[in-house]
């Protein structure tokens, strides 16, 4: 490689890293003044471009469009914060958190439905003839890009060190209760963070645009990125994010000039979970040592739950089952095979239960372990001609192994680092998936997969696909059950409430989180297998992001701690296109599509502040009051 | 750790060892060469004006806090890392200042989790429902019967922890760390925030704890009327530095500690 191809790569590295710098400085500025870790971030700077887009093709001068696309995203941002995360005081850090992933959905939700997804060409600032320095060419755009972080850099430095709104932005940070003290509102500086993630998002987005092309798909890998740069340079710091952001984006770069443009993402991706496994604290940051980390929410008490098992349970499972079986025989079959999609959804949502609810993780990548299972069963069914239980098998173990391996780094730390590490880990394996040809068939998968059998029996129809998932289903459920009615559960429980006294009691809190996670993820191949059984074709599609937007949603309507909430859960998720399509029209529409996202986004807000006030708990009783006086009226009757 | 049942447990004497313990936070010295032990059976208190360190201390051998310098042993024991849990392992439990129950769970729950060092059970055969998990939830159960029928607990069993009022919590809290066969309970400001006849109440259970079950008590606390009726030795800080160790009567009496609580007279 000559010198000017690699003076190349660095200029376009150091161009993407500026992006990646803005969405990391949005997402540090936040969680070192809220402590939210804002998915979100970088659907703002999505936002920004596809707005600046917008307003441009709108015959709106370039001049007025940046800067009005950049308000916009601001106001977003400070309006979430305002409408949705103060209406829920009383939520705990997990739940604030699947609240911003809300948020990154409903404008995911909201950009496709009102634009479509197709990119947006927008005209360069001043021109797009290329300057030549020494035989490398440099975009005009990209100057005003890396000029724009530079200004903003120096701006914030103002701000935070020569401001009083900057000190007290500072000291909300350092100690919240102690900042209140001093009259300084946490809830306004929680929305000023806000307004100006957004601010600092959309600014990345809308000087960036012109480089490449606005479209409401990079808002995750945007979010991603940045992500990685603010952890890359620490979260705790200020300017951590800026060089993080360069770094990344020069290693991006340099991996996919130098390595293989193939697996750029696999590389980036892996650099993140490196980093978030070696040195979670960043570069830059610094880690407090000596003392074991004692911060301890306020939550509200999910009420007092069983940790052993009693009659109820038995009255309650043995009501599902039959409701269930009613179910299969009273199902339309045009229903049963969205009911078939539901019992799947509900076996990873089940895992999920145990991992969120109990264990207080948060996983966006359950898709991960549905693909080891999916391939598990496509691979060895199809080219070793292993029976299909037996390959299910091997996948759910390979999940647990993969989950145990990756727990054991991530959970050594307090934090919600599950979340990031677990949506790049399904990146990894999206690439994977599409280049290891030999094992994945590529993008186009593994066509001719049997259908389930056991014993000499086919699982042929959907009829009795359905019977087969609806064993599988109750199996988890009886696992999960046995689980949380349990001395484990009940640690579980102890440590979700309180970690240190957990810990005080002997509780080793990073094995039961480990096996929460083990848990979920045999759960997910589990689900993964039968989809590929049921499907007959095993493609990494189907388990992309956006199925785990679908096991996101679907956890928190069912609720966090419900074992039995997943089948509600998974069965909306299922509908809710069925349901827009009659209303609205064709689901299947990019519109459809993005209505469909909009409508989980808010969903997903809306339960969130209802289960924080305790209005869904206060709701549930009263239904079961009315239940219990409705089927006493009737003994007394009869 | 082996399930051992009350009264039997081998006793090796001094229950904890404290030798040359420092903790550095920054430049500040927090605690500085602090040496003293607990017998078995011994209910001693810790004692000591704002920021002397005891809760510094408290925190070294509850395995909170890692010290800067110095060991702590446990039946003539170091482990190291001493984390909260390898404390509950060796059989050091504790109670907290502004009393830490779960909140999910019903007050007998709280107090079968105290017993959950008694035994490993993995997640898998607590699934499989294995006959080790019956077996320690059984005696789980039955320790927490014992403790809240001997603490009079028994009505409450089935309610919420923490919406009982202050005092049946603290009594709670000890049920807890008493259901896990402690050697040494560390008890952390018992007083606070209960009144005189709760206060009066709670001795009297500590009292009796400390002669049936042999388990030593480490009282933290500032409140001098309720430990000096109860404890048998006080060990006094200031600074972070061990001024005076001996019975109640004569710390009193004691030049440096009528110093370090009235300052120079």
């Amino acid at each position: 490689m000559d010198l000017v191809s690699l003076g190349q790569i660095v200029i376009s590295g150091l161009a993407n890293g500026a992006l990646y710098a803005f969405v990391g400085l949005g997402f540090s500025l936040i969680s070192r003044s809220t402590g939210i870790i804002n998915f979100a971030q970088g659907d703002f700077a999505m936002l920004g471009a596809v707005l600046t887009g917008f307003l441009v093709a709108g015959g709106i001068p370039l001049i007025l469009a940046v800067p009005l696309a950049v308000l916009v995203c601001g106001l977003v941002g400070g309006g979430l914060h305002v409408l949705a995360i103060q209406r829920a005081e009383r939520a705990n850090m997990a739940q604030l958190i699947i609240m911003t992933i809300g948020f990154a959905i409903l404008i995911q939700g909201a950009v496709t439905w009102g634009w479509g997804s197709d990119p947006i060409a927008i005209p360069a600032f001043t021109g797009s003839a290329p300057l030549d320095l020494f035989g490398v060419t440099i975009l005009p755009q990209q100057l005003w890009l890396v000029g724009t972080l530079a200004l903003v850099t120096a701006l914030m430095w103002f701000f935070f060190q020569r401001t009083v709104l900057g000190l007290a932005l500072r000291a909300g940070a350092s100690n919240p209760l102690g900042a209140a003290f001093v009259g300084i509102n946490h809830k306004r500086l929680g929305a000023y963070s806000f307004v100006a993630g957004g601010l600092l998002g959309g600014l990345g987005g809308a000087v960036w645009a012109p480089i490449a092309f606005a479209q409401v798909d990079i808002g995750i890998a945007l979010g991603l990125k940045g992500f990685t740069a603010a952890a890359l340079g620490g979260f705790g710091t200020t300017f951590g994010p800026i060089a993080g952001g360069l770094i990344f984006g020069l290693v991006e770069s340099l991996a996919a000039g130098l390595i293989s443009s193939a697996y750029t993402d696999a590389i980036s991706y892996g650099l993140l979970l490196v980093v978030l496994i070696a040195r979670p604290q960043g570069l830059l940051g610094k880690i407090k040592r000596g003392a074991v980390d004692d911060h301890r929410e306020e939550v509200l008490s999910a009420g007092l739950l069983a940790t052993r098992l009693s009659r109820q349970d038995f009255i309650r499972f043995s009501v599902a089952v039959v409701v269930l079986l009613l179910l299969s025989v009273i199902l339309a079959a045009s229903w049963k095979t969205a009911a078939l999609f539901a019992g799947i959804t509900a076996i990873v949502v089940i895992g999920m239960v145990l991992l969120t609810g109990f264990a207080g993780q948060i996983s966006l990548g359950q898709g991960t372990f549905m693909m080891v299972g999916a391939y598990a069963s496509g691979y060895l069914t199809l080219k070793q001609g292993w029976p299909p239980i037996a390959a299910i098998a091997f996948g759910m173990v390979f999940a647990g192994l993969l989950a145990l391996v990756l727990g054991r780094f991530i959970f050594r730390l307090r934090g919600y680092y599950l979340a990031m590490a677990s949506l790049s880990l399904l990146m990894i394996f999206q690439t994977l998936a599409r280049e290891l040809h030999g094992i994945t068939g590529g993008p186009n998968g593994l066509p001719g997969i049997a259908p389930f059998n056991i014993f000499g029996m086919q699982f042929f129809s959907d009829d009795e696909v359905f019977f087969v998932i609806l064993v599988a289903t109750l199996l988890c459920l009886i696992a999960g059950l046995s689980i949380t009615r349990s001395r484990v559960g009940r640690a579980l429980l102890a440590m979700r409430s309180d970690e240190l006294a957990a810990r005080a009691c002997g509780a080793n809190v990073v094995r039961l989180k480990i096996g929460a996670f083990v848990f979920a993820a045999a759960c997910a191949s589990l689900a993964g297998s039968l989809y590929v059984h049921y499907l007959g074709i095993a493609n990494p599609l189907p388990f992309s992001f956006k199925s785990s937007i679908e096991h996101i949603v679907a956890l928190t309507l069912g609720g966090f701690l419900a074992l039995y909430g997943s089948y509600f859960g998974a069965a909306v998720v299922v509908a809710l296109p069925s349901v827009i399509t009659t209303v609205f029209g064709d689901a299947d529409t990019q519109a459809g599509a993005g209505l469909k996202f909009l409508l989980f986004g808010l969903l997903v807000i809306v339960v969130i502040i209802l289960q924080s006030n305790g209005n869904t708990r206060r709701g549930s009783e009263r239904v079961r009051g009315w239940l219990r006086s409705g089927l006493r009226l009737k003994t007394a009757e009869t | 750790m082996t399930p051992v049942d009350d009264g039997e447990r081998p006793v090796t004497s001094p229950v904890l060892q404290v030798e040359e313990l420092s903790v550095q936070f920054g430049g500040l010295c927090a605690v500085d060469e602090v040496s003293f032990s607990v017998e078995p059976a011994e209910i001693v208190g810790l004692i000591g004006p704002n920021g002397a360190g005891k809760t510094t201390t408290f925190n070294c051998i509850s395995g909170v806090i890692v010290p800067t310098e110095g060991n702590i042993l446990i039946q003539g024991q170091t482990v190291t890392p001493f984390t909260p849990e390898r404390a509950c392992a060796m059989g050091v439990l504790r109670t907290f200042q502004n009393v830490r129950l779960f909140g999910e769970l019903s007050l007998r729950e709280n107090i079968m989790m105290g017993a959950y060092s008694a035994g490993r059970c993995s997640m898998v055969s607590a699934m499989l429902r294995l006959p080790i998990h019956a077996r320690l939830e059984r005696e789980a159960a039955e320790r927490a019967d014992h403790w809240m029928d001997l603490l009079g607990l028994m009505d409450y069993a089935d309610a919420g922890a923490t919406s009982l009022p202050l005092g049946l919590q603290r009594v709670a809290e000890l049920a807890r760390a008493m259901a896990a066969n402690p050697q040494i309970v560390l008890l952390d400001e018992p007083g606070a925030g209960l009144n005189k006849v709760e206060k009066e109440r709670l001795s009297d259970i500590l009292r009796s704890i400390a002669a049936e079950t042999n388990c030593a008590l480490l009282v933290v606390d500032h409140d001098m009327g309720l430990v000096m009726g109860l404890v048998e030795r006080l060990v006094v800080l200031d600074f972070g530095k061990l001024i005076a160790q001996g019975v109640p009567e004569e710390m009193v009496r004691h030049p440096d500690v009528v110093e370090a609580y009235l300052g120079v007279a």
